[in-house]
């Protein structure tokens, strides 16, 4: 028994002398992201391609040639420097934010209103409403496959108490977060994957657009509106409120 | 006394003045870096309020002009090619010298030079002052 005990100790000791000793390999990053609780927190204000000895999640990061890139919100990590405020879902655009020239087109599932640190270049896919990111294109059949793979970032960032943007405003027409909208107030047919048939009224990859004039309610693609957003018609204002993401 | 006069009698043969300006050379410390974009970003580093030491010359695989030193307490090495083509192909290579003893390091190239930056201390767990270090550095 003791030799049994004796033995457990020594694997015990010798697993634990591997772990504080045996430094991990190079991870590759570009961009800044959070730094893991295990490292202490908060975030790593690098923008270029650097390396650490830790890995990266798999919801809140995507690979960009062959390095991780964060797309999540850095606000919820501490984050302290410029940061732009986006509702829904959106592309972005990696090769501009890092400045290379490997095109890198991603997708941002967070729900509601959440932070950037990039400004998004300008282009007819995204319109800015009250300060806010609106992506109001159409989303191609990547965006609709990778989504139950990373839809999960909502849930994750749920329970982190943070200073989140408040949108109030009207959705511009034809947001990726409006899912459908029939008509007037009151009147919501939840998506995903709803198709609409109404005069000039396209729908892609499953995914609602909307038409109609406010008022109107909006449901977020994936689950929710999120972050505690509100809509109010005619109101054209970005503030923010301490809240859980709901 | 017998020991100063010989060590002066040396110095006299050898020529300790005109050997320490070749010594210092090869050593090559900032002080004596004439010019240059190894100087300029030195120089950038300083202006923007950054402390660094001296840069000694460092043997290394991927570069025969490098020299390494330290900003704060994080270690640089600054390597100069004929050209921005050639700095730039040798960011992979630099990163052997980051090594695996670090916190967080980075090897960037800006114009002919290569910057590799090791935060082997875990002094700038944010990354803040290697993000400063990049952006001050002449393109």
């Amino acid at each position: 028994m003791r030799h049994v005990l004796v033995s457990i100790a020594l694997l015990l000791g010798a697993l634990s002398l591997a772990d504080a000793g045996g430094k991990g390999r190079q991870v590759r990053y570009v961009g800044i992201h959070p730094l893991p609780k295990g490292e202490g927190g908060g975030m790593c204000y690098i923008e270029g391609p650097h390396v650490h000895l830790f890995v990266a999640n798999k919801l809140e990061y995507r690979d960009h040639d062959g390095a991780n890139y964060f797309i999540g919100d850095p606000v919820a990590y501490g984050y302290d420097g410029p940061k732009h405020v986006y509702k829904g879902h959106h592309p972005v655009h990696v090769n501009v934010v890092v400045g290379d020239p490997v095109e890198d087109v991603e997708w941002c599932y967070l729900d509601g209103p959440h932070y950037h640190y990039f400004a998004e270049p300008e282009s007819p896919e995204f319109k800015v409403v009250g300060g806010a990111y609106f992506y109001v294109g159409a989303p191609p059949p990547v965006y609709v496959e990778a989504r139950p793979a990373y839809v999960g970032i909502n849930a994750m960032y749920r329970p982190i108490v943070y200073t989140r943007p408040v949108v109030e405003v009207v959705a511009p027409v034809g947001w990726i977060g409006a899912g459908v909208v029939v008509g007037g107030p009151g009147v919501v047919v939840a998506p995903p994957a709803a198709v609409v048939v109404a005069p000039g009224v396209h729908i892609h990859a499953g995914v609602g657009v909307v038409v109609p004039p406010p008022p109107s309610v909006h449901i977020g693609v994936g689950v929710s509106v999120g972050g505690g957003a509100v809509i109010v018609p005619g109101r054209v204002k970005v503030k923010q409120k301490k809240f859980k993401h709901r | 006394m017998r020991t100063i006069w010989i060590v002066a009698i040396v110095c006299a043969i050898a020529g300790c003045d005109k050997g320490d300006k070749a010594a210092a050379a090869g050593s090559g410390s900032s002080a004596t870096e004439e010019s240059g974009p190894r100087k300029d970003l030195v120089e950038a580093w300083k202006k923007g309020g950054l402390t660094v030491s001296e840069l000694a010359p460092e043997k290394v695989a991927f570069g025969t002009d490098c020299k390494k030193g330290t900003v704060g307490a994080i270690e640089v090495l600054v390597c100069q090619y004929a050209s921005a083509e050639e700095s730039k192909k040798q960011e992979t290579p630099g990163y052997t010298w980051v090594g695996e003893n670090m916190f967080g390091g980075t090897c960037q190239a800006k114009g002919a030079l290569l910057i590799c930056v090791a935060d082997r201390q875990k002094s700038d767990p944010s990354g803040k002052t290697i993000q400063k270090m990049m952006s001050l550095a002449p393109k």
